[in-house]
């Protein structure tokens, strides 16, 4: 299959929604290696699509915006009753104003005042996580940019994502995550309830906490699972990283595991085989 | 639970909300805003034009609950709405629409009369790349905006836009590679 700049160029724009076939890809690679103008054009185009992608998703709604749909309902009811309409569509006025009433006072109970943000998803691969604040929010696989309030929960329904918190530090979730974040501020810890997640601090420290203990990493990168039957496993890529429980703390090092449960010494560190535990990761990009 | 997870089909959620169902149409909202509000903004580029269009479309979409057929698709229905309601808001004035050269030369400008000596912010950045919109097609805007703000699915954009999806494929890699002349001088401030 060879392909002329123009196709080349369409199939880079697919690559970036990866919507591109095998086939497509490795036609665009044989092209681009002979062909210096669209070699060039990838970085461009890649470069001008996360510009645009990050200006386009700051004007995504939050629950703002079903307030204001809810007031301007109660507005068009009340110039209905003005006009006095007929019987039928005055039922339906009626019906629309008790919803445009139930979801302002819904709304009104939620919203509050602005929350400040303490991070944002950086990038996702698509899918849906459920904030505590807004509801489940779907992201696309370029959508970036979408700030986490402070106080903030968050449980990933689908795809997986990286989180980068203010301080320079970054964590990614799998589709199976649940971790709250209302600590960060509290010596920049998080609390992970389920699932994995892996934290990328090359520069700075943070703070995991499970049910099971503790886990400190500074300049390190680092994975977490907390498993149901209250297992807590930890996995260093680099770096060091310290756990602790009540009753013991232990040093694990690079490519070292450990494993610890609520009330136990966390066990002694082990050979890690991080390709166990780095396949969606790495599908991120990590 | 939200209703979409029990597994009502759209068409199912729309009757009930036009029998009142608060959480139907509660569901209806949180789908298909971010689609509204893309539209909106491909038309306006205006942020707070593109939330007040989305909000009236949502408004006038509920006057018309009743009378949508029961098999009609709804992302059409509520993007055609906005079409409408980013219209009237508008005034019936198009966005003023640029030459990629143009754009490109906005760019430019502003970069130099920024501050050399400071990084650009990426609020900055986000602003100027929002000038380039200038130099794509209403189409492109939309399909663009869509896909950062609805779905990353050719296929449900299509929908939306009422078209198929090479439509959207083409669309979305002429509006990034006119995006690339244009934002090129941006990287790297």
């Amino acid at each position: 299959m060879t392909i002329e700049c123009e196709e080349c160029l369409r199939i880079i724009s697919r690559q970036i929604d990866r919507a591109t076939s095998d086939k497509e890809t490795q036609a665009a690679r044989t092209h681009a290696i002979k062909c210096e103008t669209c070699r060039a054009k990838f970085n461009a185009i890649a470069g001008a699509d996360r510009l645009i992608g990050k200006a386009i998703h700051s004007f995504r709604l939050t629950d703002g915006f079903s307030a204001k749909v809810a007031e301007k309902l109660a507005e068009a009811h009340l110039a209905e009753s003005v006009k006095g309409p007929p019987k039928a569509m005055a039922l339906v006025a009626l019906g629309l104003a008790a919803i445009a009433i139930l979801l302002a006072i819904m709304l009104a109970m939620r919203s509050g005042p602005d929350i400040p943000s303490i991070g944002e998803i950086s990038r996702f691969e698509g899918g849906e996580i459920e904030f505590s604040q807004y509801g489940t929010q779907s992201f696309s696989a370029a959508s970036t940019g979408m700030e986490i309030p402070e106080g903030a929960r968050l449980q990933t329904r689908l795809g997986s994502g990286i989180v980068r918190l203010e301080g320079d530090r970054n964590f990614a979730m799998n589709s199976e995550t649940l971790v709250d974040l209302s600590k960060y501020h509290d010596g920049a810890k998080i609390l992970l309830e389920s699932g994995e997640i892996y934290v990328f601090v090359p520069e700075t420290d943070m703070q995991v906490d499970t049910p099971g203990g503790k886990i400190y990493g500074s300049k390190a990168k680092f994975i977490v699972r907390y498993e149901n039957s209250g297992k807590t496993v930890v996995a260093v890529k680099s770096g060091e990283v310290n756990l602790f429980s009540e009753s013991g703390a232990v040093l694990l090092e690079k490519e070292k595991k450990a494993e610890m449960r609520e009330g136990e010494k966390p066990g002694a560190p082990e050979k890690a085989n991080l390709d166990n535990y780095l396949g969606w990761i790495r599908r991120l990009g990590l | 639970m939200s209703l979409i997870s029990k597994g009502l089909k759209d068409s199912d959620i729309i009757s009930q909300a036009s029998l009142g169902n608060k959480g139907a149409y509660r569901e209806l909202l949180r789908k298909y805003s971010n689609l509204s509000l893309a539209v909106a903004l491909a038309r306006s580029g205006n942020r707070d034009k593109a939330r007040a269009a989305a909000a009236d479309a949502f408004v006038e979409g509920a006057k018309e609950l009743g009378q949508i057929p029961e098999s009609a698709p709804i992302s059409p229905w509520i993007a055609s709405l906005t079409r409408a309601t980013a219209a009237k808001r508008m005034g019936g004035t198009r966005r003023p629409s640029l030459t990629t050269e143009a754009a490109e030369e906005k760019i430019k400008n502003a970069i130099e009369e920024a501050d050399e000596s400071e990084p650009m912010t990426a609020e900055k950045k986000s602003e100027l790349s929002l000038l380039a919109f200038g130099a794509l097609s209403d189409d492109e805007r939309e399909a663009l905006c869509l896909l950062h703000l609805y779905s990353n699915k050719y296929d449900e954009i299509a929908a939306a836009m009422t078209t198929e999806a090479s439509r959207i494929d083409e669309n979305l890699a002429s509006a990034r590679n006119k995006l690339a002349i244009i934002l090129g001088p941006l990287f790297g401030k």
